[in-house]
C-alpha cells in the first residue's frame, strides 16, 4: 500500500488536519499545486515494480486535481486497488468519474466531521446520494466525549456501506494541530464502547485507524465493544506518502522529521523499511510511562501507541535539535 | 554541559518512563533503559545542579557513603561512554 499526495491544496479546513501545515510549507516553497500527471505515471510504474497493488489518494482534497478522472483511468490500468480520501465536495466531472466504477475496484473514504461551509454541504450531500454505498464514512475522534448517532443515521439515510472508519485526532510533531491528549483517551475508549450500541443495532462495523491503544479501553468496555463487532488493531505503521518533488513520508505526523527525497536506488518499499529502522529505538517506549513495562505491548497486543505523540514526551539533551 | 570531564553526545533524546530514564541516541538509532542508579544520575546531570552537590545527593539517594560515591559516578559514566552516549572532554 502506498499513498500518492496527488494535490497539495484543499477546500475544506479541519482543524484536526494532519496534512495542512506540511502542505502549506510545501505550497510556499514549491508552489506546485498538484502531482502532475507525469509523476503520477512514473511512480505508478515504480508501485509495479515493488509489487504494490493498493493506491490511496490524498492531498490536500485529491479529487481537485484537474486530471483526476485520467489518474483513475492510469491506475485502473495498472490493475491496482485504488482507495480516495476525500472531503465529499466533488465537482460533476469527478462525480461522474466515480458513478461508473464499482466498490471493489476502488473504495471511497469520506471524512464526515471535514470542516465545510454550508454551500459546500449541500454539494457534499449531492455526493451522498450519487455514490451512496460506494462510500465509507470517515470520523476522526477530536474530543473524548462524540457522538455516532448522527453519521449512524446518514449511513442509513443515504444507504451508505455499512462501515465507519474511525481515526484518533494525532499531534503533528514539532506543530500544532487539533489532538487528543494521552490522558484523554480512556474517556474516548469508554464513549466508543457507549456508541458502539448505537452503531451494532444497526449492522455497522466500526474499523480502527493507526494510534488506538489497548489501556483506552477498560476490560468491560473492551469486550463490549468486540461483542459489537469492533475489530481492535493497535499499529503505527507507516503507509508512505509519496508527495510532489519527490518527496516521501513516513506519514503526515512526522513529516517534520522523517522524510526522503526519492532515489533511483531505492524501491518504496526499501524506503518504508528504512523509516522504520530509524524509527525503531523511539518504539521501545510508548505514550505512557508505564508502557516500557505494560504486559499489552510485551503480549503485542499495544504498540504503545502513536510515534508522534511517543516522540514529543522526549526531552532533548543538552544541543540536541529540538524534537 | 560539562560534568566530571565528560559532556554529552549530541542527538540524545530523554525521558523519565516506569522502568527508568530511557534514552535515545538518534544518530546511531539505539535506545538504552537506564539502570535505577543510573536514572538518578542521570536526572541529577540534566538538572545542571553543580557537582559538588550532585555527589551529595546521588550518594544519599543511593545509600553509599561519599567516599565511594565518586568511584560509582565514573564506573556510570566510563559505561556511559562506551554506549556513546558521553565524551572525553579535551584539555
Ligand atoms: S503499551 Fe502503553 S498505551 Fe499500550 S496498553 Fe500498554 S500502557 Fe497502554
Ligand atoms: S506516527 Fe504512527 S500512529 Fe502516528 S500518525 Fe504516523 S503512522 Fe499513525
Amino acid at each position: 500500500m502506498a499513498n500518492l499526495i496527488v494535490s497539495n491544496i484543499c477546500n475544506a479546513n479541519c482543524d484536526f488536519c494532519f496534512a495542512s501545515s506540511f502542505l502549506h510549507k510545501k505550497m510556499n516553497l514549491i508552489t506546485q499545486r498538484f502531482m502532475s500527471f507525469e509523476e503520477i505515471q512514473f511512480y505508478m510504474n515504480l508501485l509495479d515494480q515493488s509489487g504494490v497493488h493498493d493506491v490511496r489518494l490524498l492531498g490536500g482534497e485529491p479529487t481537485l486535481h484537474p486530471n483526476f478522472p485520467e489518474i483513475i483511468t492510469n491506475i485502473r490500468s495498472h490493475q491496482k486497488h485504488i482507495t480516495i480520501f476525500t472531503n465529499g465536495v466533488l465537482s460533476e466531472k469527478v462525480l461522474q468519474t466515480l458513478e461508473d466504477i464499482t466498490p471493489d475496484v476502488c473504495s471511497i473514504i469520506l471524512n464526515m466531521n471535514a470542516k465545510i461551509l454550508q454551500d459546500q454541504i449541500q454539494i457534499r450531500e449531492k455526493t451522498l446520494i450519487r455514490l451512496g454505498n460506494k462510500v465509507i464514512s470517515g470520523y476522526t475522534i477530536t474530543n473524548p466525549i462524540f457522538a455516532l448517532d448522527f453519521l449512524t443515521q446518514m449511513i442509513m439515510d443515504y444507504s451508505l456501506q455499512r462501515v465507519i472508519r474511525l481515526g484518533l485526532a494525532l499531534p503533528i510533531l514539532k506543530k500544532q494541530n487539533a489532538a487528543l491528549h494521552p490522558k484523554q483517551f480512556p474517556a474516548a475508549g469508554h464513549c466508543l464502547a457507549e456508541q458502539s450500541a448505537i452503531t451494532f443495532q444497526k449492522g455497522i462495523r466500526i474499523e480502527p485507524d493507526c494510534g488506538f491503544v489497548r489501556c483506552m479501553f477498560s476490560e468491560n468496555d473492551f469486550s463490549i465493544l468486540k461483542e459489537h463487532n469492533f475489530h481492535y488493531v493497535s499499529c503505527c505503521s507507516p503507509v508512505i506518502d509519496i508527495c510532489t518533488d519527490g518527496q516521501i513520508l513516513h506519514c503526515f505526523a512526522l513529516s517534520e522529521k522523517y522524510y526522503e527525497k526519492f532515489d533511483q536506488s531505492m524501491g518504496i518499499l526499501e524506503i518504508r523499511k528504512k523509516f522504520l529502522e530509524r524509527t525503531k529505538p523511539w518504539r521501545f517506549s510508548g505514550i505512557y510511562p508505564e508502557c516500557g513495562t505494560c504486559s499489552y505491548k510485551i503480549r503485542g497486543e499495544c504498540s504503545g501507541g502513536c510515534l508522534s505523540m511517543i516522540m514529543s514526551r522526549f526531552n532533548p539533551v543538552g544541543v540536541s535539535e529540538n524534537l | 554541559m560539562e560534568f566530571f570531564g565528560y559532556s554529552f553526545s549530541k542527538n540524545l533524546y530523554w525521558v523519565n518512563n516506569k522502568e527508568g530514564v530511557v534514552v535515545v541516541d538518534d544518530q546511531h538509532q539505539r535506545s538504552y533503559v537506564l539502570e535505577s542508579a543510573e536514572s538518578v544520575l542521570w536526572r541529577l546531570l540534566i538538572n545542571q545542579i553543580d557537582a559538588e552537590a550532585i555527589v551529595r545527593q546521588f550518594s544519599i539517594i543511593i545509600s553509599v557513603p561519599e567516599d565511594q560515591i565518586m568511584g560509582k559516578i565514573l564506573s556510570i559514566i566510563e559505561g556511559w561512554k562506551k554506549n556513546g552516549l558521553v565524551e572525553r572532554m579535551n584539555g
